[in-house]
């Protein structure tokens, strides 16, 4: 998958554990696991939303557009 | 599950159950009855107790196999799981013996046709049986494909976050 979910360093510098994030944005850890290690087919506006408001940080900062090329 | 529909699902099935149980007791008992009853009554079928068995069974099995799909189908819509690939199967089932109905009731059809002793009444209730039973084979082909399509759309809905 070319676009890349990452919102560990984001996490971390609130200081939130996996368990604190998930139960924050609604989605269970074994889904946000998913997100983390990129396993996931797509992901909905609002669980971005929620995301980008618990780390106060823009969906640019956690998704990254990888070229399957390089 | 509202109350309607698992009065509709105990009662269809309750039906479908006994449709099955129907067939079973046509195919076991009043087929060979019957089959025996017109080798002695009509001498055109004296030499034909065993085709005429066979003739009559193969549509009354088919049947019954019809029904087995669609209480199987009904199950698995009633445990919600209809969008599922174990759905396809039977689907499958289903749409085959339908074709395999209109094929037996076909073969009954050339078989008379070829004795010289196909009345009208008989021509007609062939014709509409194979043709209804061909219809509903292609009915099946083309909701087995329409439930693919759902079955797939759920499982990328599933994989969304």
């Amino acid at each position: 998958m070319p676009i890349i979910v990452d919102f560990e360093k984001q996490r971390k510098k609130r200081g939130l554990t996996v368990a604190q994030l998930a139960d924050r944005i609604g989605i269970t850890q074994a889904n946000l696991f998913v997100l983390k290690s990129n396993r996931g087919k797509a992901i909905r506006f609002s669980t971005l939303e929620a995301l980008c408001r618990e780390l106060d940080c823009q969906p640019g900062d956690i998704l990254t557009y990888v070229s399957e090329e390089a | 599950m509202n109350t309607i529909e698992r009065i509709s699902y105990i009662a269809g099935s309750t039906l479908l159950w006994l449709i099955f149980a129907m067939g079973g007791l046509v195919t076991a008992v009043i087929v060979p009855i019957l089959s025996s009853d017109l080798v002695t009554t009509y001498s055109e079928y004296a030499n034909d107790r065993v085709v005429i068995q066979l003739l009559m069974t193969m549509p009354a099995l088919i049947g019954m196999l019809i029904v087995l799909a669609v209480l199987l189908l009904l199950r698995l819509i009633h445990n919600d799981r209809i969008l599922s690939v174990s759905a396809y199967k039977w689907v499958q089932a289903l749409s085959i013996s339908a074709f395999g109905l209109a094929f037996s009731l076909l073969t009954i059809g050339f078989w008379l046709n070829s004795k010289n002793t196909f009345p009208p009444l008989i021509a007609v209730i062939v014709a509409t049986g194979s043709l209804i039973a061909l219809a509903v084979g292609f009915v099946t082909l083309t909701l087995r494909s329409l439930l693919k399509r759902a079955t797939t759309a759920i499982e990328e809905l599933e994989g969304v976050i």
